[in-house]
Order: structure tokens, then sequence, then C-alpha cells
């Protein structure tokens, strides 16, 4: 037999209530890296509530989040408050986001959007290195001073040319440390580095021409590729897309759902929450069907899509293809 | 000649009411405009008690008018704790600065509850600190809902000075009311007038400079 696939995202028994309403009711599934998980259901069965527990938006009440073999959440139903919700800064990294209604920074250009959040990690993993530096300077400061000492006390009690040399050269030793500097990219370059980054970003989703605008001046199309382009910046290992074309007109869709296709790589996992029911099945290698916080059915696009077995999803997809019909029917 | 001698006194007597004017208008904004941040954040709180508390003395100061607060501040040191004020002028800034600081809290307040929680849920997925998303993401999209009523609420501020008169500081009005029971003379009043006409002009140029100045995107 070939080796079985490791997934990379393994949820488990996800459950979420808000108050008395129970809107993730025990949701498990897999994806494999490289896959696209496409997520349809009506309006209220949990699909954004699920992403939002991926993203750490919302704290799940029980479950088991696992990303690659790192546990990113785990309770069970005895466990209680907030001890497993830590770091969630560092956990939230492992997926991106794409909103429904893009959430993009007004105040920035399309460039400066999706270079901040590398300026702002590429800062701070600088801050750090230079931080962990600088301890290990002073400690070993500290160590050769010691050690000076020692050999000054050696050179007063046998003054020696050879120990005056010892400490001499010990003197010099220290200051030479004194003057060492972390080896890191000034800010400059860093600053240098994000633009490239972003730029070549927003050339992926053919928006090179747009650098400079503001989102105010960018159709909805263009808003949610940038948004896109943005949730892709600092790599995350899976990005989640919650209904990215529902809040756009009709003959921007196409556009976004373009995009969505181009990015598709085999290093890029991506679950996205849709109405688009033939772009579902087109680009997915996995469906779920969400009914009342469950997933009601699960399998390849073949296998949901043209012979459903609950009779739920039957149901959905009959009335998904009136509406499609409908549609249609008014043009 | 008597007319000449008059006017250099009366308008001398007017500038220092001026300088009154001026040093009760940039003393309170410079020191509520951080004071009501701080005032904000307890309002926002978590933190119950803190909030109520809060809430309740901003309740208070704004249900109140101003002059009251002045005579206010100004007797309590005295009459509770024998230790009256040496100087009417800090009695005043007191009441100023603690009154604007709560209204501008408010203003902040409207500004930060404006501001979509998608922005900051955009600002989390991308790894970022509470800190830098208010410093990063927030607070430039505040800064651009508050500038219009923090404009009027400056406007405010400059005629409000005249109050300080209750406890006998000779600011503007007080110094030409002066002059007009003495000399019986009606136009240092009207002078004053264009004080303040030139003055909030300036303002009101300022304010509308920096919003056109962040004029260049819409939230
Ligand atoms: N913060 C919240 N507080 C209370 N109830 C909530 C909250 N968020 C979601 N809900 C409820 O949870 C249920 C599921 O919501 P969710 O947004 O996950 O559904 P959905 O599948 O994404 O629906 P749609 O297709 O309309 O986007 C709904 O009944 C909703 O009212
Ligand atoms: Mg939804």
């Amino acid at each position: 037999m070939s080796k079985q696939e490791k997934p990379l995202l393994v949820v488990e028994n996800l459950k979420k209530n808000f108050g008395a309403l129970e809107v993730l009711k025990g949701v498990s599934f897999s994806v494999n890296k490289g896959e696209i998980l496409s997520i349809i259901g009506s309006s209220g069965s949990g699909k954004t509530t699920l992403l939002r527990c991926l993203n750490f938006l919302e704290e799940a009440d029980e479950g088991l989040i696992q990303v690659e073999d790192e546990v990113l959440f785990f309770k069970d139903a005895e466990q209680s408050g907030k001890e497993n919700f830590q770091n969630i800064r560092e956990k939230r990294l492992n997926f991106g986001m794409v909103f429904q209604n893009f959430n993009l920074f007004p105040q920035y250009t399309t460039l400066k959007n999706v270079m901040l959040p590398l300026w702002l990690q590429g800062k701070e993993r600088r801050e750090k290195k230079i931080a962990a530096f600088n301890l290990e300077k002073k400690n070993n400061i500290k160590n050769l001073k010691l050690e000076l000492k020692s050999l000054k006390s050696e050179y007063k009690k046998n003054k020696t040319d050879e120990n005056l040399k010892a400490v001499e050269a010990k003197k010099q030793e220290i200051a030479l440390t004194k003057g060492t500097k972390a080896d890191v990219l000034s800010l400059e370059e860093i600053k240098q580095k994000t633009k490239e980054e972003a730029t070549n970003l927003l050339c992926q989703v053919g928006l090179s021409d747009k650098l400079e605008s503001y989102p105010f001046q960018l159709s909805g199309g263009q808003q949610q590729r940038v948004a896109i382009a943005r949730a892709m910046a600092l790599r995350p290992k899976i990005i989640c897309f919650d209904e990215p074309t529902s809040a756009l007109d009709p003959e921007l869709t196409g556009e976004v759902l373009k995009v969505i296709k181009n990015i598709k790589s085999k290093n890029r996992t991506m679950i996205i929450v849709t109405h688009e029911m033939s772009f579902a099945k087109d680009i997915s290698d996995k469906i779920i069907f969400m009914a009342d916080g469950i997933i009601e059915e699960m399998g390849t696009p073949s296998e949901v899509f043209d012979n459903p077995k609950s009779p739920k999803t039957k149901a959905f997809l009959l009335k998904t293809e009136e509406n499609y019909i409908c549609e249609d029917a008014t043009l | 000649m008597f007319v000449a001698v008059s006017f250099a006194s009366v308008f001398n007597d007017l500038m220092n009411g001026f300088g009154y004017t001026l040093i009760i208008f940039f003393i309170t904004l410079i020191l509520s405009v951080p004071l009501g941040l701080i005032i904000m954040f307890g309002a926002v709180t978590k933190f119950k008690p803190l909030k109520w508390l809060t809430k309740g003395f901003v309740w208070i100061i704004r249900g109140t008018p101003l002059m009251l607060q002045i005579i206010i501040v100004f007797y309590i040191p005295g009459l509770l704790f024998n230790a009256p004020f040496k100087s009417r002028l800090l009695a005043v800034l007191i009441a100023f600065v603690i009154n604007y600081a709560c209204y501008f809290s408010e203003i902040y307040r409207g500004g930060l509850e404006s501001i979509p929680k998608g922005q900051y849920e955009a600002g989390y997925v991308l790894g970022m600190k509470k800190s830098q998303v208010f410093f990063h993401i927030v607070l430039m999209q505040i800064i651009k809902r508050i500038l219009p009523p923090m404009g009027n609420e400056v406007t405010t501020l400059v005629k409000d000075t005249s109050l300080a008169r209750v406890i006998m500081i000779v600011e503007l009005i007080q110094a030409a009311q002066f002059q007009t029971a003495r000399h019986g003379i009606i136009w240092p009043l009207f002078f004053t007038g264009i004080f303040y006409l030139i003055f909030i002009g300036l303002l009101t140029l300022l304010f509308g400079y920096i919003e056109r100045k962040l004029d260049y995107y819409k939230i």
C-alpha cells in the first residue's frame, strides 16, 4: 500500500455555542496540503463560524484544531476557561482570511495594504533578533569581565609580563565584543524587500496598475483581489475565504473567482465558503455540505454534486439550481 | 488728544484680557485632548466598576454648567480644606480641563465605536497585536471621523473662555466691560467681538485645512 498522506489540517469534533444557540455541533474534517476544500450550505448553518474558529476570531467551546503536527487548539468537554487559547497571535498565522466585505484598510493604498503586515512582521523579527543578540552579548561580556578579574588578581600576585599581556588581551577582547552588532537588515532594507514582495503579490492578482490607488477608488472585485493578495502576504499554510464574491455585483464575481483559480497551486491549501456551485464543483478537491451545525455530507465534487446521498443535500442543491434557472430566465 | 490716549490705554487693557483668553484656551486644549483619551479608555474598558464610575463622572460634568463647575472648583479647597487657591487662573484651568476632557472623551468614544469590527479582525488575522491594530489601522480612521466635531468643540472653547470672569478673571469680555463702564464708551465691546471673530476664523481655516489634508481617503 502507498504511504497514507498526512493531512495538513485536522479538525475534530469542533463545537461552538452562542449562548443557548448551538452553531457548531461537532464538526470533523481534514484537508491535505495543496487541496481546495469548499464548504456549501444554507444560511445560518455555521460556515462563517467555522472559519472564524479556525482563525481564532471566535474561541470554540470544544474540539481539536491541528495543523501539521502542532495542536493549535484542544479542549474537551470537562475543560473550561481560556488556558488553551494562548499565543493566539502566532497560531493565527497558520491561517489567512479573506472576508466577505474585504475589510481593506481605507487610509492605505493598495500597495500599503499588502505591505503593512509584512512590514510589521519584518520589523518585529528584526527587533527580536537584536534583543536575542544583545542578551547574549551582555552575558558574554559578563563572563569576560569575570575572566578579566581573575587575570588581574593573577597579575597582582605575580607581576610577570606574560600576565600583563593576558590582562591587556582580555581587555581588548571585551572592547571588541562591546563593539559587535547584530547581523540584521536595516529598516530601509526591510521596507524595500517588503515593497517588492507586496508588488509581486499584487501582480499575481492582476493589480500591478493599481498599486497607488486607495480602496475607495477600486471596484468591489478589485478590492477583493487586494484582500486576497494581503491574505497571501504572510504565507499562511491555509487561506480561508468566506463567501468572497457574495458582496459583489454579478459581473465582478468572475474576476475574483478567476484569481482564486490562478493562485491555486500544489503548495497552496484553501478552504472556500461559497454559494457559487459551479465554481466549487470545478475548483475543489473536496466538498463539505453543512446543515444546522453539522457536516451533512462530505466527498469529492462529483460525489456531492452528482450523487448526493443525504436528502438535505439533495434539497439544497435542487433549490440552488432552481434559483439559477430563475436568474437565467430573467436575463 | 484725549481720545488718542484713551484708545491706547483701552486697547492695552483689552490685550491684557485677550492674554488671559489665550492662556485659558491653549492650556485647556493642550491638557484636555490627552486627558480626554484617558477618560475615554475608562469609559470603554471591560472592567465594569471603572466603566460606570467614568460614565457617571462624564454624565455629571456634561450635565451641569461649566460656570457652576468653575465656581465649585474655586471654592472647594478654601471652604472644605481651608487651603484657598492662590491663583484664580489655576482654578479656572482645572475646571476647564476637566470639563473639556469629558466632552472630548465622548467625541473620541463615538469615533472609536464607529470603526467597524471587521477592521480589527482584518488586523488580527494578519498577526497584529492589539496595539498595532490601534496605531496602524484604527487611529487614523478615528482622527478623520472626529475632526468635524472636534472643530465645533474647539470653537465653543474659544467662546467659553469668557466664563472665567465668574471668579473675577479679567479676560477679554470682562476687560471690555470695565472700559465701557469706566469711560462710558461702547466700542470696546464691539472690538471684543472682532477679536473672537478673527480667532475663530483662523481656527476654522485650520480645521478646514486638516480635513482637506485627510481627504485623500474615504472611510
Ligand atoms: N456573534 C454571534 N452571536 C450570536 N449568534 C451568532 C453570532 N455569530 C453567528 N451567530 C449565529 O450563528 C448561526 C450561524 O451563523 P454563521 O454566520 O456561521 O452562518 P453561515 O453558515 O455563515 O450563514 P451565511 O450563509 O448566511 O453566511 C446563525 O444563526 C447566527 O445568527
Ligand atoms: Mg456566513
